[in-house]
């Protein structure tokens, strides 16, 4: 036996033999994607091998759970699998994640919760932490993947067990998502960053924030990206006093929407801006334009901007 | 309980399963993802035993039926396991094909409970013995209408896992059918009887030995006449009734092992078969006579 299972080697296993390998980024498994995988390997048996490395008298997976799982359901004797020489421990989960990660659609937070290790071998590897750019050329995730799931690993356990905990769920039953955890995040980051004197207790600011978009009263996560423009107030010469007290005010009282300290706060403001940015956009692209170049619809609409605007400043 | 095989999302419904048939049925000694028997290609999610003896088996799974469970319920019906298949399904679960699927799971004799996030379950229907599930079923058309609750109740109750009790429903009838058929005609005068022979108290046709009844009848019924009466009767009738006199013994016996009521349940199963096949032949005889109703 020992001869056909050397290194690289195609071979019928026991299903009974092979373990899961516990650094196995992917934590989740949905059971409607398994039966559909079950019922082709039932009709047409496996038509790709998983991959396995030797551990004594079993074998852990590299590749291959979900068609390890459905044969283990349908009970079959053997399955497929080419024997590949058992790797280091950053060799095996870079191999995980080279595999699965390009893949298929993980779950984010799946690969956040690896992402710390890779870091750790990695620097004990080269001897430095490995940098973004680094990061991403050794997993093949993009920087902007690797940010998002930062964000997560930096959440307390807590709320990292209550993810993880609500991703088991149905797909149908879950509420919280990892989008909702990386925009309160952003939100948080930029509130303490900005405006640390309304922020005195983070975690009871994520408490209250998770308890607004379970009740209903957050009902869109894109509204939490507007937490940090009101925090920002000062920037659009808002009111950073009465922006203050509608942030804090946000992360206490279970009631309040973002949308009222919105139009408390900083509402006009960014509308004004935004009109601002507008008008002077505008004028840099009359400015390229010749008297001769304006068509009659050009003309059309200038006239009727020329009225409107002499009609809002009353003249 | 840790699955190893069954996905995150289902866990929670497969736990609350545990405990809806643990609490309603009396299952014990659970086993997780464990194969049933080496030729039936299902690990179900869970199995137990029922107090009767069954196996029972408990798949958690998106809907109520997939072809896996097809292949699993003609395997075991073919090997007379004695097997209640179920499927456990979440609450909420939506799936276009989802009536279809559970008219599915009927047909086939699978048990679709849904688990609500109480623990609570909603049973859609109940699980048939697999043993028993290959069943000629009756043709109701055959039966005649006075009858036809019983016979279909008969068959309820085998399918519902008490075999021995849909038996004896069927032999009942059969009995209480022959027993009437031979007082009425020995009323009319249609036996042949020695003129020395003293008249039958009503009680030999009603309490009886039903053996001995039809011993006699077997001998006494002038068949010329009869003939002239209920043309479709025959001596036939008599002697394949008097195969199964023994009936009681025959389903009082308790398996106590599964291998006994794996063999247990294949016997009735041809017993019910044969018997009620002989009740709807003597249904067609009895009625002309209106013995029926």
């Amino acid at each position: 036996m020992a001869s056909i299972h050397s290194t690289g080697a195609l071979a019928n296993i026991s299903v009974q033999r092979i373990r899961q390998n516990p650094d196995n980024p992917r934590i989740t498994f949905r059971q409607g994607e398994l039966e559909e995988l079950q019922e082709s390997i039932r009709q047409y048996g496996i038509q790709v091998p998983i991959a396995v490395f030797r551990r004594g008298s079993h074998f852990v997976l590299i590749d291959g759970e979900r068609r390890w799982r459905c044969a283990s359901k349908l009970n079959l004797k053997t399955i497929p699998a080419l024997i590949q020489k058992a790797p280091g421990p950053l060799e095996n989960l870079l191999l995980m994640f080279n595999i699965h990660a390009l893949r298929e659609q993980w779950d984010l937070m799946t690969i956040a919760l690896k992402l710390p290790k890779i870091s750790e071998l990695l620097t004990r590897e080269t001897g430095r932490s490995p940098t973004e750019i680094e990061l991403s050329a050794r997993t093949g995730l993009r920087r902007g993947l690797i940010r998002r799931c930062r964000l997560l690993t930096n959440l307390p356990p807590k709320y990292q067990s209550m993810l993880v905990q609500e991703l088991h769920k149905p797909k149908s039953k879950q509420l919280l998502s990892e989008d909702l955890f990386i925009e309160m995040e952003k939100a948080l980051k930029t509130v303490s960053r900005t405006m640390p004197e309304a922020l005195k207790d983070v975690d009871q600011a994520r408490d209250v924030i998770l308890a607004k978009y379970k009740s209903g009263v957050i009902d869109n996560i894109v509204d939490l990206r507007k937490v940090p423009k009101i925090a920002r107030a000062e920037k659009v010469d808002a009111d950073p006093l009465k922006a203050r007290q509608a942030i804090k005010r946000l992360l206490t009282d279970p009631k309040y929407t973002i949308a009222r300290a919105w139009d408390e706060t900083v509402s006009e403001a960014y509308a004004e801006r935004d009109i601002l940015s507008r008008i002077e956009q505008l004028l840099a692209k009359l400015e390229d334009i010749k008297p001769s170049e304006v068509d009659d619809d050009v003309r059309e609409k200038l006239e009727e901007l020329i009225e409107r605007a002499r009609a809002i400043l009353g003249s | 309980m840790t699955f190893s095989l069954l996905g995150q999302d289902l866990h929670e419904t497969a736990e609350h399963a545990k405990k809806f048939f643990a609490d309603t049925y009396g299952a014990t000694g659970f086993q997780c993802e464990q194969p049933v028997n080496p030729d039936l290609r299902l690990r179900p999610t869970w199995q137990a035993r029922k107090k009767n003896g069954y196996v029972l088996c408990i798949n958690v799974q998106p809907g109520p039926f997939t072809e896996t469970l097809y292949e699993f319920v003609i395997k075991a019906a073919q090997l007379g396991l004695p097997i209640k298949l179920w499927v456990a399904i979440a609450a909420g679960a939506v799936k276009e094909s989802f009536s279809a699927d559970l008219r599915r799971a009927r047909e086939m004799g699978v048990g679709v409970v849904e688990m609500r996030a109480d623990g609570s379950g909603h049973e859609y229907h109940r699980a048939v013995p697999l043993s028993l599930f290959a069943l000629a079923r009756t043709k109701l058309a055959a039966v005649p209408r006075v009858r036809r609750e019983e016979v279909k109740n008969a068959e309820a109750i085998f399918l519902d896992g008490a075999p021995d009790q849909g038996c004896q429903a069927i032999c009942q009838e059969l009995e209480s059918i022959t027993r009437r058929f031979g007082e009425y005609t020995y009323d009319k005068g249609w036996w042949n009887m020695p003129g020395s022979a003293p008249k039958l108290q009503p009680r030999f046709f009603r309490t009886d030995s039903w053996a001995k009844l039809l011993e006699e009848m077997e001998r006494r019924i002038d068949y010329t006449i009869l003939k002239t009466k209920v043309p479709a009767f025959t001596k036939q009738h008599i002697v394949r009734a008097r195969a199964f006199t023994d009936w009681r013994n025959v389903v009082s016996h308790k398996p106590r092992t599964l291998r006994q009521l794996q063999a247990r349940d294949n016997k009735l199963r041809s017993i019910l078969e044969v018997r009620r096949d002989l009740l709807v032949d003597w249904c067609a005889v009895a009625r002309p006579l209106k013995l029926l109703g």
